[in-house]
């Protein structure tokens, strides 16, 4: 494996980038590369290109010390990235640089093996300082950060496990109603358009209601709206 | 040509002025905050000026502009000396050569 050397004999640590943003992502290669012990070896816009950078690098018998990842790519989430990269290559670490500040995403890309996170507002400064950190060993992210991540993940999990379960028992004629609920349609104009009576509309709310286990009709869009059973155009 | 950066997040200006910098260090090249824009523009009066979202005031006084990544969205619009494009994505060589034309624009009699 070949490594570059700094003037003064130390190594240079190998980094790659993965942002679709090129006019951020090449300059921030441009101003890696003008550290001494840095050396930018691959850079991506998507996951795709940055599968094929990496394969690139381990034919060439190259290796990656930090790879520097966006979450929002265009072709997916770079913590699609970052689980890949740590089961392939256990040497090389993650610096998540997003500007994301959304719990649940970061927690993810922490489950799946990032060892840093700065947000896009930090200075360049603190992401060269970043990188040599995580490079001289050190935890960005404290064992309590880990443990805090893991758990807000499994209880995405099981939360997305139970809406599945509520979902599967909402039937379609219920879900017309929902949709019509979205629509912005009163119980008689739902009637209406699904044909039957009101008293029959009023019976598929109340089982929506049930089944959904919440306690208003506003609830209940909630819940749809945000688990795709409806749509507002 | 002076040079006015007030786009957002940081990383993105700090890498921008940065580069631009070093591989243009005839230009001026000036930072500010996303909520001093206009404020800075009317004080400074830029040439040219990168922002997240173009203002009325950086349309009438800037000659030449960049809106880029408005609100993290790919592409960006360009508009030297009211010649406008709008584009779908923004490459660095685009916007290095934006900076290029500006400065000839400046230079070269119209």
């Amino acid at each position: 494996m070949t490594q570059g050397r700094t003037a003064e004999g130390g190594e240079q640590t190998r980094v790659m980038l993965l942002d679709d943003h090129d006019s951020f992502r090449q300059p921030l290669a441009f101003m890696l590369e003008r550290e001494p012990d840095l050396a930018v070896v691959a850079e991506a816009g998507s996951l795709a290109d940055a599968r094929e950078a990496l394969i690139g690098l381990y034919e060439r018998g190259e290796g990656l010390d930090v790879a520097v990842v966006d979450l929002d790519l265009p072709d997916g989430s770079g913590t699609e990235f970052i689980s890949e990269l740590v089961r392939a290559n256990r040497r090389a670490l993650v610096l998540v640089l997003s500007a994301h500040s959304e719990q649940g995403c970061l927690a993810r890309a922490i489950e799946a093996g990032a060892a840093g996170i700065l947000h896009k507002s930090s200075r360049i400064g603190d992401i060269t300082d970043a990188v040599r950190r995580l490079r001289a060993g050190e935890q960005l992210v404290s064992p309590q950060e880990v443990m805090e991540a893991i758990r807000l993940v499994s209880r995405e999990r099981r939360e997305s496990v139970e809406a599945r379960r509520i979902i599967d028992e909402i039937t379609p004629r219920e879900k017309e109603v929902l949709q019509a609920l979205a629509d912005g349609l009163g119980d008689k104009e739902i009637s209406e358009r699904l044909s039957v009576s009101l008293g029959t509309t009023r019976t598929h709310m109340a089982n929506i209601l049930s089944k959904l286990e919440v306690q208003s009709r506003l609830q209940a869009l909630v819940f749809a709206l945000r688990h795709g059973i409806v749509r507002v155009d | 040509m002076r040079v006015l950066l007030a786009n957002e997040p940081r990383a993105y200006r700090d890498v921008i002025s940065g580069t631009l910098e070093a591989l243009r260090p005839e230009l001026e090249i000036l930072t500010a905050e996303p909520g001093e824009l206009d404020a800075e523009v009317l004080r400074l009066s830029p040439h040219f000026v990168l922002c997240s979202r173009v203002t009325p005031v950086v349309e009438s006084r800037a000659p030449v502009w960049i809106e880029l990544y408005p609100d993290q969205a790919p592409g960006a619009v360009v508009d030297l000396r009211g010649e406008r494009e709008v584009l779908p994505e923004m490459r660095f060589e685009k916007l290095l050569s934006t900076v290029d034309r500006a400065r000839l624009s400046f230079v070269l009699p119209a």
